[in-house]
């Protein structure tokens, strides 16, 4: 169910992602080709405008797609048959393959920027402010790559929130009940992140856990990664959710099953098809 | 097949209660006639039958993939290709898409037409090609002759006469009573906010009597 949920909503996905892939692109020719023969300070500061676009897109799409997958109207999927549950999985299944593809992509085409941009003008590579080359990987590495699925996982969690709120609106009985619920679930979500951030760090400093990952890093800096670099992504990118950080991983985990527990008890609609 | 069996069905838009407890009880192979005037509650009734409403007391035995809904509207985006639809239902029904493909042939539809250049009646044209070539067991179809030109008038009189010669159940809320009157098997009024009894339209021959007369005397 969940593949065919994907392969009929792929299409307006694709397009939203090609069109944000295009302006940015748009952008970093546009700009290019403004920069040409002026001085090296000047295009070092295009440069940045460049990636500020990309970073922004970062952003934008991300919750673009978000709000798209809230807003669809897919009262044809309830008339077929589909289980809300169902439905569910299908809308975070596409949402996190579709933001991880449009982010990676991205990262692609920013270092391919990167590349080109700077081709036989390190000078001007070495006045950019580094913080703005946030999506290339030739600044820091393939490793980056995992930005993307990171994200991916924050905008599902973001879906997650709005799916048991929307629960919680429809299904808690009295209005203040209903409130309550609903705040209890936009706090939680907004403070676990902070809350796991905490516990990582001081979990690392109590009982020297030096193998965790960092909270601050998406990147898989595990034994088994000997020499990976910690690369603090969480820091300067709201939407990156350290992944392969166990005490992170857990606080995702049991947000989840918390979520889908009071759903789980309150029940999606009435009278859904058994 | 199963009987189709409608329980009890309750549904109120805030205080004001549109159905009050309709039941129904419907043999397999039946053309049912659902009659009312306007406001009576047919739409939210087959809304309901359609699952596109869940919010609703009540049991309906079949729902889901195993009713096809003829809409009043399509429920679906109007930037979606016509090749897009038919795809949907492919996924998600048992269709039969290349008999939907034989059907359109004989309209001015073309696969790759967006919904929004379709007119009124083309795009109820497509409505009932694609729900008639779900091999449901049961075919709901809402005022299904609304907005279309007198040969596609005639063509789904022609296509339910096929489709009523196989052991389902299609009921059909509509005011053009003289167009199915030969297809009626059956013939229900919705009036305040309860479904009458299933009324056979042979009994109704017997005594005489044509549906529009039944359904004039139900109303009085």
């Amino acid at each position: 169910m969940i593949r065919k949920i994907f392969l009929t909503e792929w299409k307006e996905n694709f397009f939203v992602c090609a069109a944000g892939l295009a302006l940015c692109l748009l952008a970093a020719v546009g700009i290019s080709l403004a920069g040409i023969g002026a001085t090296d300070a000047l295009r070092a500061d295009l440069a940045e405008y460049v990636f500020a676009v990309f970073n922004a897109f970062s952003y934008v799409m991300p919750v673009l797609l978000l709000l798209k997958s809230i807003f669809s109207f897919r009262s044809y999927y309830r008339m077929a048959g589909v289980t809300e549950e169902k439905r569910t999985q299908g809308v975070l299944f596409g949402l996190f393959v579709w933001t991880a593809l449009f982010l990676a992509a991205q990262m692609i085409f920013a270092t391919l920027f990167d590349f080109i941009y700077f081709a036989g003008a390190p000078a001007v590579r070495g006045q950019t402010s580094p913080q703005s080359m946030l999506l290339s990987l030739r600044a820091h590495g393939v490793h980056r790559l995992l930005f993307a699925p990171s994200a991916a996982v924050t905008v599902c969690l973001m879906y997650i929130m709005y799916d048991v709120i929307r629960v919680a609106v429809v299904r808690v009985p009295f209005l203040p009940l209903k409130i309550l619920v609903a705040l209890i679930f936009l706090a939680l979500y907004f403070f676990y992140h902070y809350t796991v951030y905490c516990a990582a760090g001081i979990t690392g400093e109590l009982a020297d856990a030096s193998w965790l990952v960092l909270p601050d890093s998406v990147l898989p800096v595990l034994p088994v990664v000997p020499g990976g670099t910690i690369d603090a992504v969480k820091d300067i990118h709201f939407l990156a959710a350290p992944i392969l950080n166990l005490v992170f991983l857990l606080g995702e985990i049991l947000f989840c099953v918390f979520a889908y527990g009071f759903v789980h008890v309150v029940g999606r609609c009435k009278n859904e098809i058994e | 097949m199963r009987e189709y069996a409608i329980g009890n069905i309750e549904k109120a838009y805030g205080k004001k209660g549109v159905l009050r407890g309709v039941s129904l009880r419907v043999p397999a192979g039946s053309f049912v006639g659902v009659l009312g005037l306007n406001g009576t509650g047919k739409t939210t009734l087959f809304n309901i039958l359609g699952n596109m409403d869940r919010n609703f007391t009540g049991e309906v035995s079949l729902r889901g993939k195993e009713v096809a809904y003829m809409r009043t509207k399509l429920p679906f985006p109007e930037w979606r290709k016509v090749k897009d639809l038919l795809s949907f239902y492919e996924r998600f029904y048992t269709f039969d898409r290349k008999k939907a493909e034989r059907m359109l042939e004989n309209t001015s539809i073309r696969p790759t037409a967006r919904l929004r250049a379709l007119s009124a009646g083309m795009q109820r044209q497509l409505n009932f090609i694609c729900n008639f070539c779900v091999d449901a067991q049961v075919l709901l179809l809402d005022e299904p002759l609304t907005n279309l030109d007198l040969v596609f008038r005639g063509f789904i009189v022609e296509s339910l006469i096929e489709r009523a010669m196989e052991d389902r159940i299609i009921l059909v809320a509509t005011h053009e009573i003289k167009e199915f009157e030969n297809l009626f098997t059956h013939v229900t009024v919705l009036r305040d906010g309860r479904l009458g009894p299933l009324t056979e339209t042979e009994a109704l021959r017997a005594q005489g009597k044509s549906v529009e007369d039944f359904y004039g005397e139900s109303l009085l």
